[in-house]
């Protein structure tokens, strides 16, 4: 049976079952929330959007204005997030726990639940660097990819469904790195493309370690 | 402080990690210390550029009843990671930092990583 990962205390060998970083269900319901929340709060006040700009206060009728318009992009994206659900499910082995900087390891995937549906697939490792800095009252964060790795393009219904590949995590650049403020993340991006549905979207969070002494440079 | 050096043993600034950085900290005071202040030599990383700025102490050398003029040796371990890195976001930066009562004296910036330059990302 393959373990979760990352787990700090993850022994080196043996395959290891990745966790994706939101699962669908959480991210569905989430939103939904967020959607029933925000709209809720602010559609009875929707009639004051006309009554606004009559009177001559646009500002206040631009600002309700945008807020709607929010509150709809929010439940789009419920309605976009919920139907997702239906989506093929993708599970992601890796060959082992432990993974450092110069190694190559081995990837397999597997999609259940109507793994037709999907007419491209694509897995890519990638590396990248998050910075959070404040902005006004609340706090931003940066994100820009440093690296990526293709694992599988493929269109293949076979391909698509599983198989494996190798990914050889060069050796001249950084391991995982955490801080309260700054993260440099390794990750499996995952993408299924479906016609005419929401299309699968994943990410795999993945720890990576310094190189082994004596390693490759 | 009149004036603070730090000197590494072959007058290195790059480290491999895990590697030993020793040397010595030399040391002229505007006064005497008071009794009970002591200088310490710290090795610590930060961070700078678009995020919010991250710092860890990693170990501290700490040099009681010094002198007004003055020289101690040091020796530090150190860790296998984080590496020195340059990246569009963050930098990451080592460093040996010396300080008194809480005021700093001086810093000399340190490379750690395999190649013995900072990783360059992006």
């Amino acid at each position: 049976m393959p373990r979760t990962y990352p787990d700090a205390s993850t022994p080196a060998s043996g395959p290891v079952a990745l966790r994706p970083k939101e699962p669908p269900l959480v991210r569905a319901l989430g939103l939904s929330l967020l959607a029933l929340f925000w709209n809720g709060c602010l559609w009875p006040f929707a009639g004051q959007v006309p009554a606004a700009f009559r009177s001559g206060d646009s500002g206040r009728g631009l600002l309700l204005a945008m807020f709607l318009v929010a509150g709809l992009g929010i439940f789009l994206g419920a309605i976009h997030a919920l139907l997702g659900l239906r989506n093929p499910r993708l599970h992601l082995t890796l060959d082992r726990g432990t993974l450092h900087l110069g190694e190559t390891l081995e990837v397999e995937w597997k999609l259940t639940g109507l793994p037709e549906r999907i007419r491209r697939l694509r897995i890519a490792f990638e590396g990248r660097e998050e910075a959070t800095y404040p902005s006004g009252r609340r706090h931003r964060t940066a994100r820009e990819v440093f690296r990526t790795l293709p694992v599988v393009d493929t269109t293949e219904p076979a391909s698509i469904a599983a198989g494996t590949g190798l990914v050889a995590i060069p050796s001249d650049t950084l391991h995982s790195f955490a801080a309260p403020h700054n993260r440099v993340i390794w990750s499996f991006k995952v993408t299924g493309e479906i016609r005419h549905w929401p299309d699968v979207g994943e990410e795999f969070e993945v720890s990576v370690l310094p190189q082994i002494p004596g390693g490759p440079r | 402080v009149s004036w603070l050096r730090i000197k590494i043993d072959g007058s290195r600034t790059s480290f491999q990690p895990g590697e030993v950085v020793a040397g010595t900290a030399d040391w002229k005071l505007d006064g005497p210390a008071r009794p009970g202040d002591a200088v310490e030599l710290r090795l610590l990383w930060f961070t700078s550029g678009r995020g919010t700025r991250d710092a860890e102490r990693i170990a501290t050398a700490e040099f009681e009843s010094p002198a007004e003029e003055d020289h101690r040796p040091f020796r530090f371990e150190l860790p296998r990671s984080p590496y020195s890195f340059e990246g569009r976001l963050i930098t990451l930066t080592w460093a040996l930092e010396a300080a008194i009562a809480g005021k700093s004296l001086g810093r000399l910036e340190l490379t750690v990583s395999p190649t013995g330059e900072p990783v360059r990302l992006g």
